[in-house]
């Protein structure tokens, strides 16, 4: 020891870096007697977490050091957010500190710190982990086996115990658990002021002997009885470090008084430590030692003792061993500053949550108020220490009431979020914060009802812990796992590099390697690997973007992916993150012996959300793969919260629009032909149409748009009669109009809609006759450009007119063939038409839309008959100008066939039906005599089912490739050089595609690729699973559900019809109340005299009464007949799940009243007097008596029926009622007359005559009030 | 220079809200309801209109209350005019959800509530 350096926590605190010190280096120099630990230095034990490349161990200082001061409690002068853990001070400065092997009389003694770890922290200097220590005095040190000392809670007041009379208490018993301290407010005694008292509850198996004594130390104590300590104040609290380390441990304390507290309507025993209080620490007994055991579990809690591998979002979560993760979410819990990645932690009372998610099962441990943990080794690693932020968001006060499985998702979700950046980075608060809010906003639209937890507050769930619900779990979650993109195609990465391997040392064989990274296997006929997402049970989330190599993907900060989607919105948001639940991963180009590798030995894994696993084996195998989606599985994240859609609408006020219609699109020529230069741009073929759109939305219409209610797919079409402007009807279609007005419907992603009046202008106006002669042009495009990509061939869209557009510069000058830039910025919105046949035939509403937007779609779903549309904008016309524009289409129709790319114009006379092209025609053509292939263009669509690498080709053309393409059950085979263009994103066995102009060679059905030629991907199969092309777009994309508003009509009692009625000297009073009960209601069949009663139905309510609360008062109100009807909501239709509930109802579905419904009953039993007596009607229905007068007994469903029929009464609208008291005579009348019994004596409510009851509507009241202060 | 007191915020409708009004002035405490048309997590930034007028709600500093488009929510908060386009926004302190009000109703008891507190000026002022 001569040669150490003695060191003070200023030189630490100073240096700020994290270091590891000892007094010596060579040897141990262990000398507490600490059973577990003999090796102190922390590099002595690092094997036992897996090694991380990352991790860095603690810098070691290279001469021995030995650090003096005194360990003390937790104070108020050390601010530090953890607020209770143990301080260390040197008397110059005080920094927090945890201690291994810790006494209780280390606390103030001065010790000798032999080894360390020390740890800058920003709050309060630094963190300092004690190893190894000593005491300073030896003389303590021969003491320390010898006697067991006590320890009063309140040192100044040591010498005054025993003095209280009330603090008598002792309790000796193994201490089982810990609660966090709590905050509780109280009366101060001295001031009557309420202060805020912390404190906390320790759970204790206590021998039953009162007394603590110390000869009864070793005497056979039966620790057996359930007791709870509160210890109380600040001085008490702050002993909670200390006592936490005494968990599982022998304990004593004395000075304790009995106070009984109320927990949830139980009253329960605790024990408050007093100013006497005295805690006597361990003492070494044979039966109270902690099982060693690394698991040990009673029920469902129990203790884990393991090494932290990671924390993540400051600490509350925390990753174990493989697939166990803790959970420490609550806001409450006590954490201590040495919890951190590398350091062996001892947990105990956890809930052990074994959850099944559907991407694996997870070991969930759930830390509760029970919950402690304690240090058993620092961490050799310089990891970060774990601090406590105060702040409470709405995120964790969220993730606090769910159940342990839902927590552990809402966090990962957190996580994934961490991937996108939105906010700049010098706003980081407010960046989380808005984190957090998508975060909940997401989860809340995931996690069901079931996964929530009521939350009892400290005190119930620890002293009631099996009975708070704590216990019940829910075992299996739903939940999938929410992955960014990046960590999703890294895990892909490292699966299959695991793959890789396996094949490696399983086969040797090299060969099957050797071309795996280059992409000519990609088209191979080997069958692409597809994973479903149900498979993997993982959600992506993403941003869409379209690559500079034209290729659209989902990306994150770091990675992407190639999507393949049938249909891309034109309004899709490259700036929102979408989530992609529903998808198909294919990976192209393996090696044909790792097809049948089963794939996902090698599940996903939450942790690879957090962590990425590095990659094994790098750079040895480049597999593409790829994603693909439809439309529907594509979502915004949170499409209830859109903030652009009203920019959407703005747009359309008083705009002016072209329409134009694509024709073809030419693929992007990246490394083109031998001889072409690389062309920059991509080009597209539009039919310009001679009609402009011009939208004149008024204020009106835009501030009242429809909202779609619910995420139903169901949409019900506005049916609005489109006026057609001065006489179209009357005229020709040849004479074509100058206007046509028309009804346009736009739609966005947000469920939005926006109907509004447009006017369609023919742009040929004078020139009449030109009008058939749409132009035809060539729209150039820069590659990135998004709008290439959303653009399909045949579909119909509206571009915005800007002066400053090329495309609408030169709007009247374009003639057929021109070449016009297209701005990449340019918003274009796809178009639907519709025509509406109500103005031609009588009755009819059907809508027929004509053309669609995306027109792949429409050839193919012939076997469904309604199309939902999924343009963003539709237009419905009136029907007479559906001749007028399918004369247009029916054009486009015959363009979009056969079409030479040197002779535009002579070919459109020889364009075939695609029906003849079809079925494969091919064959008439002349054999190829010359160079060059000569032939038809041809347009088709057919399933691909191989592609081939061919050497020797055909034709003259560097066809590199043959697709053979089922068509029509006829095999067809395409030459041509197939490019990694951005169109054959997951090309290959089992795509659906259309080739746009292709040529025909002459050969029978063979064809080649021309530069020319455009190749779609309509859809993909799977392998063993249906293709993908469902129809189940236009989820985002629906016209509103229209609810018809629930009227209920307000019924007004007829002439009073009962003899009470007539009773003139009572004055009538009116209130407005509610329904509370049901007193006694007497249902009878309908008496014979027709005018007594004008129910409709054959029920007569002669008595009814309800107990009714007008704010104020409860009255018991008597009424009958049709007034009766009312209250009991007889005339409302009956609520569909009621049906569900009343099973026989079903077959009287033709009525759905509920007045129907009871008459059934009625009819059976003739009559049914039906008695309540509470005031308020219990859960159960106890107190509920049913008597009728049949001798049939009432079924269950009926029984059911008549129970709901209460409830609905109950659940009704305010009424509001013109009254008259009753007298006790008038009740006994009643009673006499309907021969009921009636306990009023006993119901001690004031009873009234309902002579007249109708409905209140608040409004209609508040604007009458309003009224009456106005004129006043 | 910052203001020292918080005001109270004045119950207005959107309508009272054009460039040349006695309430649109950078940093006075208005309270505004209307219908929520839009609204960004990203930014915290809520539209609401109300009788074809609308007004840009920065909602940083609300917590706890969700946002749903279509609801109508009250806010109480400072205008704050940005100045290359004298734009209003209102930097909200507080908000909530009032679905169900009926907004020609309430904007008759803002009338009346200017009413009244004339009156009580006048009254005190002749005091």
């Amino acid at each position: 020891m001569e040669n150490t350096t003695i060191l003070t926590v200023k030189d630490l605190v100073n240096e700020g870096i994290a270091v590891t010190g000892a007094s010596s280096l060579f040897s141990s120099a262990a000398s507490h007697s600490s059973s577990e630990s003999t090796s102190t230095n922390p590099k002595s034990h690092p094997g036992a977490v897996d090694s991380d490349f990352s991790r860095k161990f603690l810098t070691p200082l290279n001469y021995p050091t030995v650090i003096f001061g005194t360990v003390a409690l937790p104070s108020e002068t050390l601010k530090c957010p953890n607020r209770y853990c143990f301080r260390f001070t040197d008397g110059d400065l005080t920094i927090c500190c945890d201690i291994l092997g810790f006494e209780f009389r280390a606390i103030g003694s001065k010790i000798c710190v032999l080894s360390w770890n020390f740890l800058p922290m920003n709050h309060s200097g630094g963190f300092l982990e004690i190893i190894n220590w000593k005491f300073v005095d030896s003389g303590s040190l021969l003491s320390r086996c010898s006697g067991i000392s006590s320890f009063p809670l309140i040192p100044s007041l040591y010498s005054s115990q025993n003095g209280d009379r009330k603090s008598r208490y002792s309790v000796c018993g193994v201490l089982e658990s810990i609660s966090p301290v709590s905050v509780v407010p109280c009366m101060d005694g001295v001031s009557s002021d309420s202060v805020n008292l912390p404190g906390f509850l320790v759970h204790v198996m206590a021998c039953e002997c009162k007394v603590y004594s110390r000869d009864a130390i070793d005497c056979g104590h039966a620790f057996e009885r359930s007791v709870f300590v509160y210890f109380c104040g600040l001085e008490a609290a702050s002993w909670h470090p200390v006592v936490m380390k005494l968990v599982g441990r022998n304990v004593a304390l004395s000075g304790l008084k009995r106070k009984l507290v109320y927990v949830r309507g139980d009253s329960l025993l605790v024990f408050v430590t007093t100013e006497n209080s005295v805690l006597h620490p361990p003492w070494l007994s044979k039966k109270g030692t902690v099982s060693k055991t690394v698991v040990d579990r009673r029920g469902n809690c129990g203790s884990y003792r393991g090494y932290v591998r990671g924390l993540y979002l400051k600490g509350k979560l925390v990753e174990m061993d493989e697939d166990v993760w803790l959970l420490l979410t609550d806001q409450i819990l006590n954490r201590s500053h040495s919890i951190r990645t590398g350091s062996l932690i001892f947990i105990r009372n956890v809930h052990f949550v074994n959850t099944k998610f559907p991407w694996g099962e997870v070991l969930i441990l759930g830390a509760c108020f029970k919950t402690s943990i304690t240090v058993e080794f620092f961490s050799p690693f310089e990891t970060s220490c774990l601090v406590d932020s105060c702040r409470q968001t709405s995120l964790s006060l969220y993730v606090e009431s769910l159940s342990f499985p839902a927590r552990l998702w809402t966090l990962l979700v957190r996580i994934s979020f961490e991937k996108f950046n939105r906010m700049p980075s010098d706003k980081e608060i407010l960046r989380s914060c808005q984190k957090d809010e998508l975060t909940k906003m997401y989860a809340e639209s995931r996690i069901p009802p079931s996964m929530f937890q009521p939350r009892g507050g400290i005190f119930t769930e620890f002293c009631m812990h099996e009975s708070c619900g704590c216990n019940s779990e829910a075992r299996d979650c739903n939940l999938k796992l929410v992955m960014p993109i990046s960590s999703f195609v890294h895990h892909v990465k490292v699966m299959l590099n695991e793959l890789l391997s396996q094949i490696k040392k399983d086969f040797s064989a090299s060969d099957c390697l050797s071309h795996s990274s280059s992409t000519w296997k990609r088209y191979n006929n080997t069958n692409p690997k597809t994973l479903r997402s149900e498979d993997t049970g993982v959600i992506l989330l993403g941003r869409l973007k379209i690559s500079s190599s034209g290729r659209l993907q989902l990306h994150d900060r770091t990675s992407s992916i190639d999507v393949l989607t049938p249909d891309l919105l034109s309004d899709r948001n490259a700036s929102r993150i979408c989530e992609v639940p529903d998808y198909y991963l294919i990976i192209e180009g393996i090696p044909e012996s790792m097809l049948h590798m089963p794939f996902l030995k090698n599940p996903f894994r939450c942790s690879s959300v957090l962590n990425p696993t590095p990659l094994a084996i790098k750079n040895t195998l480049t597999v593409p793969f790829s994603l693909s989606l439809g439309t529907a599985s594509c979502k915004h994240l949170l499409k209830h919260h859109p903030f652009d859609w009203r920019h959407d609408f703005n747009e359309f006020k008083e705009g002016f629009f072209h329409l134009f219609r694509v024709t073809h699109k030419f693929p992007i020529l990246k490394n083109g032909h031998p001889g072409m230069p690389d062309c920059t741009s991509v080009f597209i073929e539009a039919l310009v149409l001679p009609w402009d759109l011009i939208c004149t939305v008024t204020e009106e219409e835009a501030a009242a748009p429809n909202f779609e209610e619910h995420d139903t797919s169901q949409e019900i079409r506005p049916h609005k009669r489109c006026k057609t402007n001065n006489g179209l009807q009357s005229q020709s279609f040849l004479s074509v109009p100058h206007e046509i007005s028309c009804q346009m419907t736009i739609r966005c992603a947000s469920s939005h809609c926006l109907v509004a009046t447009a006017t369609l202008s023919n742009l040929t106006e004078n020139k009449s006759g030109k009008m058939h002669s749409a132009m035809r042009v060539l729209l150039e495009f820069i590659p990135e450009c998004s709008n290439y990509y959303g653009l399909q061939i045949g579909g119909c869209y509206l571009m915005k007119h800007g002066s400053d557009d090329s495309f609408c510069v030169g709007r009247s000058g374009i003639s057929n063939n021109d070449k016009i830039n297209f701005r990449p910025e340019t918003r274009l919105w796809s178009l639907e038409f519709s025509f509406d046949e109500v103005l031609t035939h009588d009755g009819s509403m059907d809508v027929h839309p004509l053309v669609s937007s995306q027109p792949s779609f429409a050839v193919e779903q012939q076997n469904v008959s309604s199309r939902q549309p999924c343009s963003d904008v539709s237009l419905l016309l009136p029907y007479d100008a559906k001749g007028l524009f399918s004369v247009f289409l029916n054009d486009l129709e015959g363009l979009n066939k056969p079409l030479a790319a040197g002779k535009d114009n002579n070919n459109i006379s020889c364009c075939t039906q695609s029906e003849t092209i079809m079925h494969a025609e091919p064959s008439r053509l002349l054999p190829s005599n010359s160079l060059f292939p000569e032939g038809n263009l041809a347009t088709f669509r057919g399933d691909v089912v191989a592609v081939d690498a061919v050497t020797s080709s055909v034709v003259d053309v560097s066809s590199s490739y043959c697709i053979n393409v089922l068509v029509n059950h006829q095999m067809v085979k395409i030459f041509g050089p197939l490019r990694r263009h951005s169109y054959l994103t997951g090309f290959g066995f089992g795509t659906n595609a259309t080739f746009y102009r292709i040529l025909g060679t002459g050969e029978q059905n063979s064809f080649v690729l021309t530069s020319a030629s455009f190749i779609k991907i309509n859809s993909r199969k799977a392998l063993d699973s249906p293709p993908l092309e469902k129809p189940t777009h236009g989820a985002a994309l629906c016209l509103p559900k229209i609810t018809p508003q629930e009227f209920v009509p307000c019924i007004l009692a007829g002439p009073a019809c009962n003899s009470f009625s007539g009773n003139e000297d009572n004055q009538q009073i009116k209130f407005a109340c509610k329904v509370l009960s049901v007193y006694l209601l007497v249902l009878q069949t309908r008496s014979d005299d027709p005018s007594e009663n004008e129910c409709r139905n054959n029920i007569d309510i002669p008595l009814a009464g309800f107990v009714v609360d007008d704010g104020s008062s409860t009255y018991l109100c008597w009424t009958s007949g049709e007034r009766a009807f009312t209250i009991l909501r007889l005339h409302e239709e009956l609520p569909e799940e009621t049906i569900d509930v009343v099973q026989w109802t079903r077959r009287y579905s033709n009525w759905g009243t509920t007045a129907y419904h009871l008459d059934q009953i009625v009819r059976v039993h003739k009559r049914i007097v039906m008695k309540c007596n509470g005031s308020q009607i219990d859960v159960l229905f106890q107190d509920i008596t049913i008597a009728v007068t049949s001798d049939q007994l009432l079924t269950k469903s009926e029984d059911k029926f008549l129970k709901w029929l209460i409830l609905n009464a109950i659940s009704g609208p305010i009424w509001e009622v013109a009254a008259s008291s009753m007298d006790m005579k008038m009740i006994e009348h009643l009673e006499r007359e309907q021969c009921v019994e009636m306990e009023t004596s006993r119901y001690n409510l004031q009873s009234v005559w309902g002579n007249e009851v109708c409905q209140v509507d608040p409004l209609v009241r508040a604007w009458s009030l309003l009224q009456g202060l106005l004129n006043s | 220079m910052a203001k020292s007191q918080i005001e109270p915020g004045v119950p207005i409708t959107l309508q009272e809200l054009y460039p040349s009004s006695l309430f649109y002035k950078e940093g006075v405490s208005l309270r505004v309801t209307a219908m929520l048309r839009g609204y960004s997590v990203e930014t915290a930034i809520g539209v609401i209109e109300d009788g074809g007028r609308s007004l840009k709600i920065n909602t940083q500093n609300i917590r706890d209350v969700s946002f749903r488009v279509g609801s109508i929510y009250q806010f109480i908060g400072e205008l704050h005019i940005e100045q290359p386009n004298n734009e209003a926004i209102l930097q909200a302190r507080t908000g909530r959800n009032v679905d169900g009000i009926d907004m020609n109703l309430y904007r008759k008891t803002i009338e009346l509530l200017r009413q009244f507190l004339k009156e009580e000026d006048n009254s005190n002022m002749v005091e």
